[in-house]
This record gives C-alpha cells, sequence and structure tokens, in this order.
C-alpha cells in the first residue's frame, strides 16, 4: 500500500512539470518586446524623422511614453504581487499571564509551548517561599491572541 | 487655420498603415474575439494555479522544515504520502446507518495517521501528535485545491469550453482566499497557538476552571460543577494538542447514567460577509460544524430522550477560524462566558443537571 502511494506522488510530482511554467518567461518577452516598441516610437517622435508635423510628433511621444510607463507598471505589479505572495507572514502573537494569588498580570510575546491554562513564568510580585518546587510561584497562561486583533483587511 | 490632424487623418504612409491596422483588428475580434476572450481568461487561471502550487509547495516545505528537529527521514515521506491518502466515504444508496459507517472509516483513518506518526516519533506526545496531524491536514487541503483546480484547467483547455472556463474563473477568488486562509494557518498549527475554531472550546475552559477533570470517549475531557443549585456538566475536547474531540459519543455514554434537563453548545461559526467578528448569535439546535457524525449522535440523544438544545456561535471568518485567535475573537469568548451563565440560571431550576459542551479545535487550550 505505501509503496502505491510513494509510486502515486512520484506520478503527481512528474506531472507539475506542466506548461505553466513556461508563462512567466513569455510574459516577460512580450514586456522586453512592448518597451522596444515605446521606445522606437520615442525615438521617432522625439527626432522627427524628417517632418515638421508637430501634432504627430507629439503623439508618438506619448504614445510611447504610455508604453513605457504601463510597462514599469506591469512589471511592478507583477514584484508587488511574488512579494506579497512570498514575504514572511510577520504575525505577533501575544500570551497573557495572571498569577492567582496577587492578580498580577503579564502580556509576552508567545513561545512555543505555551497553552491557555498552562504555567507560565515566576511572578515577580510573590515573594519566593522556601522549599518551592517551581510550580507554585508561577503564573498561568489565561489567554493568547494575535495581536492587532484583526487581520481581514486585505481583502 | 489647419485644424490639428490625429493619427490616421493624415494621409501620410502612417495613417495609411494605421488604417489597415484598424481594420485588421476588427476583422482578428470578430473571427477569434471569443478565442482570444478564452486565452486571457485562461491566463488569469494559469496565474492562480501557479500560486496554488507556489502555496503548496512552501506549506510542504515548511512542515518538513518544523519536523526537521525530530531527526526522522520518515516523516517526509509520510507526509508526501499522505497528501494522497484517500479516504472512501460509505455507500449511501441504502441511507439507513450510512452515519455509523462513515464515523468508523473516519476513526479509521485518523487512527491509521496517528498510529503511523507515533511509529515514526515514538518519543513524541500525544498533543504533538495532534499538532503534526492538523498541520499536515493544511497541506493536504493545499494540495487538494491545487490538484482540483488543475484538474479543471486542463480539462477546460482540452475541451476549449468557455462556460467550464467562466465557471471555474468566477469560484477562483473564493478558492484563493480559502488556500491563503489554510497557508495562514501553517504558523498556528506548528507552534501550538489557539486557533478562532477554539473558541467554543475556551469557553468550556474557562467554566471548567477548578473542577476535577475526567477524560471521556476519545480525545474528551469534561468537569461537573454546582452553580446555584445546578449540576453542570462541563464538557470539551482535551486539550492542548489540536483535537476536536468526539462530544457525540461523550454525551452518549453520559446519558446513560445521567438524565439532562438541557443541553447547551458553544461553537465558532462561520460569519457573512459583513457580519462582525466575535459576534454572538443564540439560537436551538446542534451547534456542530464537521463531517455531521457527531452533530448525529448528540440530535438522536437529544430527540430520544426529548432534551432541547440550546447554542450559541461565535462569528468568524474561514480565515480567523484557522489562524491564530483574534483579540475580537477573544472578545467573543469573554461576551459569550458571561451570556451563558446568565442563560443557564435563566432556563433551568435548581436540581436540574444541565450538559454544556464546548466544541471547536482545543489546540492550544488546556483545561
Ligand atoms: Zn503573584
Amino acid at each position: 500500500m505505501v509503496t502505491l502511494w510513494a509510486s502515486l506522488s512520484r506520478r503527481v510530482s512528474a506531472l507539475e512539470k506542466s506548461p505553466v511554467s513556461l508563462l512567466v518567461p513569455f510574459y516577460f518577452f512580450l514586456l522586453g518586446l512592448l518597451i522596444l516598441f515605446s521606445l522606437i516610437l520615442l525615438v521617432q517622435g522625439v527626432t522627427g524623422t524628417g517632418r515638421n508635423d508637430s501634432v504627430t510628433n507629439m503623439l508618438f511621444i506619448m504614445t510611447g511614453l504610455t508604453g513605457l510607463v504601463s510597462t514599469f507598471y506591469m512589471i511592478r505589479r507583477y514584484q508587488l504581487s511574488m512579494q506579497k505572495m512570498l514575504k514572511e507572514r510577520k504575525i505577533v502573537v501575544l500570551t497573557v499571564e495572571e498569577c492567582s494569588k496577587c492578580s498580577y498580570k503579564a502580556v509576552r510575546p508567545f513561545r512555543e509551548g505555551d497553552y491557555v491554562y498552562g504555567y507560565g513564568e515566576e511572578c515577580p510580585r510573590c515573594p519566593k517561599s522556601l522549599g518551592d518546587t517551581g510550580v507554585e510561584n508561577r503564573m498561568v497562561i489565561t489567554a493568547i491572541y494575535l495581536e492587532g486583533g484583526r487581520q481581514e483587511e486585505r481583502y | 487655420m489647419q485644424t490639428p490632424l490625429f493619427l490616421g487623418q493624415d494621409n501620410t504612409d502612417i495613417g495609411y498603415i494605421i488604417n489597415v491596422l484598424y481594420i485588421a483588428m476588427f476583422l482578428v475580434l470578430v473571427f477569434w474575439g471569443e478565442k482570444i476572450q478564452t486565452r486571457i481568461r485562461l491566463r488569469d487561471i494559469e496565474y492562480a494555479l501557479e500560486r496554488l502550487r507556489l502555496m503548496r509547495d512552501e506549506s510542504v516545505k515548511f512542515t518538513k522544515e518544523k519536523l526537521k528537529k525530530y531527526g526522522r527521514e520518515e516523516i517526509n515521506r509520510f507526509l508526501d504520502n499522505y497528501l494522497e491518502f484517500v479516504t472512501i466515504p460509505p455507500v449511501d444508496m441504502d441511507p439507513a446507518g450510512v452515519v455509523w459507517k462513515l464515523d468508523h472509516i473516519v476513526k479509521t483513518a485518523e487512527d491509521r495517521v496517528r498510529g503511523e506518526i507515533k511509529q515514526i516519533i515514538p518519543d513524541l506526545d500525544e498533543s504533538h501528535v495532534l499538532n503534526i496531524m492538523n498541520l499536515f491536514e493544511a497541506s493536504y487541503a493545499l494540495n487538494y485545491y491545487y490538484k482540483v483546480v488543475r484538474h479543471y484547467y486542463i480539462l477546460s483547455k482540452k475541451t476549449s469550453s468557455y462556460i467550464l472556463i467562466i465557471q471555474l474563473q468566477a469560484i477562483l477568488p473564493q478558492v484563493m482566499m480559502e488556500a491563503e486562509a489554510y497557508l495562514g494557518a501553517l504558523q498556528a498549527f506548528s507552534s501550538g497557538q489557539p486557533i478562532g475554531d477554539g473558541a467554543g472550546a475556551l469557553v468550556a475552559a474557562r467554566l471548567m476552571r477548578g473542577g476535577e477533570i475526567f477524560d471521556i470517549e476519545r480525545d474528551n475531557v469534561y468537569t461537573v460543577k454546582n452553580i446555584q443549585g445546578r449540576r453542570i456538566y462541563f464538557m470539551k475536547a482535551k486539550g492542548p494538542g489540536g483535537a476536536v474531540g468526539t462530544p457525540g459519543d461523550a454525551l452518549m455514554k453520559l446519558s446513560e447514567k445521567e438524565s439532562f434537563k438541557m443541553i447547551f453548545m458553544v461553537d465558532a461559526g462561520l460569519k457573512l460577509e459583513g457580519e462582525k467578528t466575535g459576534s454572538i448569535a443564540e439560537g436551538v439546535g446542534a451547534i456542530i460544524g464537521g463531517i455531521g457524525t457527531e452533530k448525529y449522535k448528540i440530535e438522536e440523544v437529544a430527540t430520544k430522550k426529548a432534551i432541547p438544545l440550546y447554542g450559541m456561535i461565535i462569528k468568524m471568518s474561514l480565515k480567523e477560524a484557522i489562524t491564530p485567535m483574534t483579540k475580537d475573537v477573544l472578545n467573543g469568548v469573554e461576551e459569550a462566558h458571561q451570556l451563558l451563565l446568565k442563560r443557564i440560571v435563566e432556563k433551568s431550576s435548581e436540581g436540574d443537571t444541565v450538559m454544556v459542551i464546548g466544541v471547536g479545535n482545543t489546540m492550544g487550550i488546556a483545561q
């Protein structure tokens, strides 16, 4: 059974080399063409190519500039979407601890191993009694939550 | 005075070329317009598909990275196999008793995965095994989204069916949103942080504080408390591992020896867009999600013994349900806690026995 799964998953990963990966180079090839075309138009517009028709020259320059701006905009948008997709998700999760004896409350960043109603750090206010085995003086974690409250804005 | 001419209006060579281009473009759009639209839509889908693939890969990579500390190579291979794991639902042509069959199959699947993880990493405690299972499920979901979208993408490309492409493109934003939610869940699952879905379990955990805790059935704990003359059973999944428990089984067992006057259930529920996260909706019925087997059992008990089922939903989005619990949800938990205590006293009278079930994934929440 397990070997069957293994062969299945191998076949699936072989399938993944689909034509999808060709798309991005093609996209950039098109963008390159667009830049070239815009530059030619721009140069023609600026030099005038022997005509003295200023309106046509203006239009050439404008078309060229629009082409350039829109290409750079598209590249920038692609960069941004890639960054958004790959960026480290910076999420700050906080742990709230409370002392059951003196009701001292402390908030600190989450550490691995924390869980609600588990033991946190020692209470800084309560005196450490002799012969303490550790647990008695420790605060209890009462809440763990995401800082900032909401994470919906992106939609 | 000469009126300025626009491109194509002057009778130069350029104008001529532009006129020809316009006519050519018109013809192209008439004959191949739909083809071009199809191409554009397919490109959008391709882009989304590529994103889904990256998300899936990132999730698998992240999981493997997290499991590195156990130093077992087999767990990686098991994860790869798990992504293709299938659970076949029972035949439902003759629906009588199908719930029990489904329950059996689902439990077998869970046991199998749990057993395998424990076999590979024997010195792992129960809560970590459950968290790893949750982590695996996130990768599984992402892989599933990717494969289904890829299937329809290839199919619509092969058949060049315009309708299929439009349908696929229409549901893509929602699919991407859900996939993003699963990707966001990885952090919580890997470090055992409470997630939004644990809101119901957290309400129960707060109410259970100070009571003596008993285990019952698979992954459930309960305690009995006395509040204003009422005997109240509080139940939740056993934390702090990412368990959802089997409240239906536990309720069936407990109701053999106890006759409950009423059952209260608290759970996290999906909100509609525009509703406020953490707001509370009260209602009637078995308030529990999942595949429906636990819901069935609870309804069976309630119906047979004519026990009223009251419920409370703490609302949130899918993303909030599977990512670390937000402050809004936590406020909802606080509110639900107070409201529940009030309702229990209001609806029951002295001497009654009441059941309170906090439903949800109890990851990061002990009792
Ligand atoms: Zn203290």
